[in-house]
């Protein structure tokens, strides 16, 4: 794949890039899976398309109007000018000034963020280090020279040759050739003794020598030092900003660096480790000036061709594409111009289609389903490229479950199972915390519930009224809501028992009274009103009706009673047998007569 | 017209009759009513409390209704008085299990008020 290699390595560096020093550290670097988009670093893993990080600058690019002013126009033109001065066909002492001089004129642009004027001062410490360079070779020649002389000193006094009087030939510095011996430069003052004299000057021409030879060697040291270390901070800014994502001022600092240093373009950068490690295994090969300038050409080309496929891809509504294809090309060249082409409108899109895609993520995270069918419905409109797949399934499968425990919750409410209820309502909860069924559901069976409580409430007010006649016309009321009490469900089926007795007594009453049996009528009414000594009002005035009626009757037995109940047996009896003759089949009478019977004679029967 | 002495042995003769016809009623009288010494019964201050009438001896004649109940020591049964209009409980003790008691008999009946006011016959005479 044509792309792999580099975009591996600037994706796997660029999300970390900001925040984090490259290559020169001691941690491992990040590397990239480029199947999932997930990149592991420090014994941690991101997601490069749902990098926080990355999303806030994808979203302030979106949200930033595209700039259209003269600024980013003049400072495009300044870099490509000094690219051009710089160019291997027009490189010259002349065009390396004026494209230095340009750095600093490029820097004062506000899309720079100075990164020219980092170059400049790069290549002005380069300068500096070259002209001391210069400056180091001077003296080293000097001390050449002397070293000759000293050499040749040393022959003359050693007496290998007191004839000439010529200095030694000249000879280039590191030429390998020895220097010739010529005539002393200074005479010291010798000792008289010839022998002693001589040693003494061997002795002080040594010493010389070896100092020499000690600042020679500290020369080119220095010299060797100062070169290797412009070089070294030159590649340090050059990878910088490749990891900065900066391309074009890697290619001008690339030319700049190529115009000082003879080995530019074949040197290998000289990278940490780790650093090293990783341009190998990415590209195969050890990073070169070339090869990052190759990358950074394929970079600006790749934002280029990613922004052209967004416009294609947004013209035909694939907004879900477009805006990943927009991202990548913004993960390439967030600061290249290529990404100024984009107009407002056309991030606007972009910028709503990736709020929309995000708030659907963290609907479905939060359970929201609600919001989130809202926001498919919205993507699938705006997007016809856009994957509702997962979402939908999500959503269906949080509706069917709920349904179910929701159901299971309204059987368990109709049948006052609490625990059931509350537990079936939570799991719904938890599935759904927002679906407006549950709501709905819930505020029915804590609706019934209090229904069931306010009924409850009458029933015992009723019950304590004796309003029995009520509480059989309101029973459809009261038979669910006394359902969990077996005591007062079973007054409640006493009242109802009692009310159908009485309602089919009195509609017997009713007809005897019709057929001009009025005391028959009233011993009915009569003998329910015993059964049920709670007071029935209808009974009781149907009661009152009827003994007008049947006067004679109803005053028999109730003197009977009374008398009865006084122990006065004999009258008692009478007045029974006066309300049997009125009434011979009336119960009262002859059931008044039996119990006098008996206490009259004990022993009958 | 009669003259004087025919009017005069006509009125001895006729208060004869009349004597002998006064003691012959007084007579006939004085055999049927064997309780002719009791008072009849006030039904209705019996009905109003019998316990007032404790100890008493009333005489009643009435008609037998039914037997109410029966005991190795008597028979309580009802009579009716008043064209049956009136009915009263009387208990007839065991001294008259000889005697048969049947709906519609008339009888004279000698009763006292017992310590519950009911009453007990005493003597009975079937009419």
């Amino acid at each position: 794949m044509k792309l792999a290699a580099p975009f591996l390595i600037f994706t796997a560096v660029a999300a970390f890039a900001q925040s984090n020093p490259p290559a020169q550290t001691a941690a491992p670097l990040p590397i990239l899976d480029p199947g999932t988009e997930i990149a592991s670093w420090n014994g941690r893993s991101w997601n490069l398309a749902n990098n926080r990080l990355f999303e806030a600058r994808f979203e302030k690019y979106l949200s930033t109007p595209t700039d259209t002013n003269q600024d980013t126009t003049e400072h495009f033109n300044i870099l490509s000018r000094i690219r051009e001065l710089l160019a291997p066909s027009n490189i010259s002492p002349q065009s390396k000034q004026e494209a230095f001089q340009l750095l600093d004129q490029a820097s004062t642009y506000h899309a720079d963020d100075l990164l020219s004027d980092a170059i400049g001062n790069q290549v002005y410490s380069t300068w500096l280090a070259q002209r001391n360079t210069a400056q180091l070779q001077a003296a080293t020649a000097t001390l050449q020279k002397e070293k000759k002389q000293l050499e040749w000193n040393m022959r003359v006094v050693a007496g290998e040759d007191h004839s000439s009087d010529a200095p030694p030939p000249q000879g280039g510095f590191g030429d390998g050739k020895p220097a010739q011996p010529t005539a002393p430069q200074f005479k010291p003052n010798l000792p008289s003794s010839p022998n002693s004299r001589q040693a003494l000057e061997l002795q002080q021409i040594n010493a010389r020598l070896a100092e020499v030879n000690l600042l020679l060697r500290s020369n080119e040291l220095k010299r060797e030092t100062s070169l290797a270390q412009a070089k070294t901070d030159f590649q340090i800014l050059i990878v910088q900003l490749f990891l900065q994502r900066r391309f074009v001022h890697v290619l001008i600092a690339a030319r700049f660096y190529r115009s000082l240093f003879a080995d530019g373009s074949s040197q290998q950068l000289k990278l940490g480790a780790d650093a090293q490690s990783f341009f190998t295994q990415t590209t195969g090969n050890p990073p070169t000036l070339t090869s990052l300038e190759a990358i950074c050409g394929e970079m600006i080309g790749n934002a280029y061709e990613g922004v052209n496929a967004f416009k294609a891809l947004l013209a035909e509504k694939e907004m879900a594409s477009a805006t990943k294809r927009l991202s990548e090309a913004f993960l390439i060249g967030e600061y290249l111009t290529s990404l100024d082409v984009v107009s407002t409108p056309e991030k606007h899109q972009a910028l709503v289609f990736i709020h929309k895609s995000n708030q659907l993520t963290h609907a479905l995270e939060v359970k929201d389903y609600t919001l989130a069918e809202k926001l498919v419905n919205d993507l699938q409109a705006t997007a016809k490229d856009f994957d509702t797949t997962p979402a939908n399934a999500a959503i269906q499968n949080a509706r069917i479950l709920t349904a179910m425990h929701l159901a299971r919750a309204r059987n368990a409410a109709a049948s006052d199972d609490r625990e059931t209820q509350e537990r079936e309502l939570n799991a719904a909860t938890e599935l759904w915390p927002t679906n407006p069924a549950l709501a709905e559901v819930a505020r029915g069976i804590y609706s019934q519930a209090n229904v069931h409580a306010r009924a409850m409430a009458d029933f015992n007010q009723l019950v304590s009224q004796r309003s029995w006649r009520q509480i059989y016309n309101e029973r459809m009321r009261f038979i669910p809501a006394v359902a969990a009490d077996p005591e007062k469900q079973a007054k409640l089926q006493e009242v109802m028992d009692n009310i159908i007795v009485l309602d089919r007594a009195q509609a017997r009453a009713e007809e005897l009274e019709k057929r001009g049996e009025p005391a028959a009528a009233w011993e009915i009414a009569e003998l329910m009103f015993r059964q049920f000594p709670e007071e029935y009002p209808r009974l009781m005035k149907y009661r009152s009706e009827l003994m007008v009626q049947a006067a004679d009757y109803v005053n028999a037995i109730h003197t009977a009673e009374k008398l009865e109940a006084q122990g006065d047996l004999g009258s008692s009896l009478h007045w029974y047998l006066q309300a049997q003759i009125q009434y011979p089949d009336g119960e009262l009478a002859k059931a008044g007569i039996q119990r006098v019977n008996h206490l009259i004679l004990p022993d009958s029967w | 017209m009669p003259d004087c002495r025919q009017i005069n042995r006509i009125r001895p003769v006729l208060f004869l009759v009349a004597l002998i016809a006064g003691a012959g009623c007084g007579l006939i009288s004085g055999c049927s009513d064997p309780f002719r010494k009791a008072e009849p019964l006030d039904i209705s201050s019996y009905a109003t409390s019998a316990n007032r009438l404790r100890g008493n001896t009333y005489k009643l004649e009435a008609e037998v209704l039914t037997l109410l109940a029966w005991s190795p020591s008597g028979r309580l049964i009802s009579v009716g008085m008043d064209d049956g209009n009136k009915a009263l409980p009387v208990v007839l003790s065991n001294e008259f299990d000889s005697l048969n008691v049947q709906k519609g008999q008339k009888l004279k009946i000698l009763v006292t008020v017992d310590e519950k006011g009911v009453l007990r016959a005493t003597k009975l005479v079937k009419l």
